[in-house]
């Protein structure tokens, strides 16, 4: 099943959102195999797994049924399997999101989704980058390693209407201060992560990410 | 508060990159993957692509020029130039777009701003504005590459967008671009005072004070430039002109010294050094740290 350490497999779920070019090709640069599949014995069968995504809460997890997905993804991250979702598929993690009514999410992470408040220079979307600033890093400092120095500070590129707010502080990795209002940036759960931010829109810092959510997570599971 | 975006624009005719010059019509100036990547390393935060011609090549085209420029560049693209329905728009996101921008057929059938948006989601529908100033000091909308007027009036139609669901409003001052006469300020403050989403600013950069101004008196949320990235960019390359893909070297001699390009008022610059003047003054840009690594 495993390929070894160089090469790595990273399953790129296909549920009909989102840009996946992008994150295919970010993924053959970092020198890791991308499959993009829908299929349950490909997620399970790979190293690690992207949830990635654009658009809204409720077709994204209309289509994740639609496929089967939501089960599917639920018993591989039960299994401790390593799991990204990103913009609205780290959104999708959640318990549940209020965007255009109420929907529930897969609730890998306990926590609600919600409109960032327009106000003044608060424009939505937030389009645009912003620092990200690591929290609560008496927990997850051992899972980001030589990242909590490397990219502290460092711009990141957010395009979304809807933030999250786990129910466990503490599950918060990484915030942004978007004019005043937290934007919370990164999650982890566990082997689930999230980020918020586009990791394969965000430059150099972004792929640095990218292959540290590859590189350590899929490690874990080599033990 | 969040950074200004410094977006790169290019413009495309078939395989090249081109630029309009004021009363000489296009220019052709290279190979556009060339420039984008260029644009890439040094510190673009985005680039946008607009297909000037693209009903003449077909969607083919321009479908090919995304892919091979988003191969390698890990910042958002904006696609846009003849997009005319949902369809158009999965193809060009599909192709490796982030967002897509839509004028003319946004205006002749403003439901596809709505369709798009509900189907991949507000942040991907740039609407593109095209404004042209009326004797009574108000604007009016233009279509088809500003050759069509349309009597409706900017303001409120960027009601209308915003209402039906658009992301980001990409406004070009028609009377501006090309001319490096710098922004219309006026018209991009009038927009920004109204818009709950981010504006992003097209026309008439001429310099690195151009682009300070808009972003100081407009509220521009980001801003897009030409010519003057363009022509630094050719200006550089230049003096290296052997380590040039064959293409664009081959342009360059032909044309002679690029040089003479600035005599339009251009005060070309770097997008990294941009940056540092823009951080100067004050506006905060998202910064490429050098000693990083993938």
């Amino acid at each position: 099943m495993k390929q070894g350490p160089d090469k790595l497999k990273v399953c790129v779920i296909d549920y009909g959102l989102g840009n996946l070019f992008s994150l295919e090709r970010a993924i053959g640069y970092l020198g890791h195999e991308a499959v993009i599949s829908r299929d349950v014995t490909a997620l399970m069968e790979s190293d690690c797994a992207i949830l990635p995504g654009v658009g809204a809460f409720g077709d994204g997890i209309n289509n994740l049924k639609r496929f089967g997905l939501d089960s599917a993804i639920i018993q591989y991250a039960s299994l401790g399997r390593p799991l990204l979702g990103i913009c609205l598929g780290m959104q999708l993690l959640f318990s549940s999101s209020e965007e255009f009514g109420h929907h529930k999410g897969l609730n890998l992470i306990t926590g609600k989704v919600i409109r960032i408040p327009e106000a003044g220079r608060v424009k939505v979307p937030n389009v645009g980058w912003l620092p990200l600033e690591w929290v609560h890093l008496e927990k997850h400092r051992e899972s980001l390693g030589s990242l909590v120095t490397k990219v502290n500070h460092a711009d990141v590129y957010y395009a979304h209407s809807y933030r999250a707010l786990p129910a466990d502080e503490t599950d918060t990795v990484a915030v942004s201060n978007y004019n005043g209002v937290d934007v919370c940036g990164m999650v982890r759960r566990g082997a689930v992560w999230g980020t918020q931010f586009h990791p394969e829109k965000s430059g150099t810092v972004g792929l640095i990410i990218l292959k540290k959510f590859i590189t350590t997570t899929a490690s874990i599971t080599l033990e | 508060m969040s950074k200004v975006r410094i977006i790169a624009r290019l413009d495309i005719k078939g395989p090249n990159l081109v630029k309009g010059v004021h009363l000489e019509g296009l220019r052709v100036l290279g190979k556009p993957e060339f420039f984008a990547q260029q644009y890439y390393a040094d510190g673009a935060d985005e680039l946008i692509y607009i297909d000037l011609v693209a009903s003449l090549y077909g969607r083919d085209n321009l479908t090919e020029i995304v892919r091979r420029a988003a191969e390698n560049i890990f910042v958002p693209l904006t696609v846009g130039g003849g997009v005319r329905s949902v369809d158009d728009i999965r193809a060009l996101l599909r192709a490796g777009a982030d967002k897509i921008a839509i004028n003319t057929a946004a205006v002749n059938n403003p439901d596809l701003i709505k369709a798009g948006a509900e189907t991949f989601g507000s942040q991907c529908i740039v609407v593109s504005i095209q404004a042209r100033k009326r004797p009574d000091g108000s604007y009016e909308c233009l279509t088809d590459n500003a050759r069509e007027a349309t009597g409706i009036d900017v303001l409120e139609w960027t009601e209308q967008a915003i209402n039906l669901g658009a992301g980001e409003l990409l406004v070009t001052a028609i009377d501006r671009e090309g001319t490096a006469r710098g922004y219309d300020s006026e018209l991009i403050e009038s927009i920004s005072r109204i818009s709950p989403i981010p504006v992003i600013a097209h026309g008439g950069a001429g310099s690195a004070k151009d682009i300070e101004k808009v972003i100081k008196d407009g509220h521009a949320d980001a801003v897009s430039a030409a010519s003057v990235f363009h022509y630094a960019l050719l200006k550089d390359a230049a003096s290296a002109l052997d380590t040039l893909q064959e293409g664009n070297a081959e342009f360059l001699r032909q044309r002679g010294s690029v040089l003479s390009w600035g005599r339009k008022g251009i005060e070309p610059i770097r997008i990294y050094e941009l940056k540092k003047v823009l951080l100067e003054a004050g506006i905060g840009t998202r910064i490429l740290s050098a000693d990083i690594t993938v």
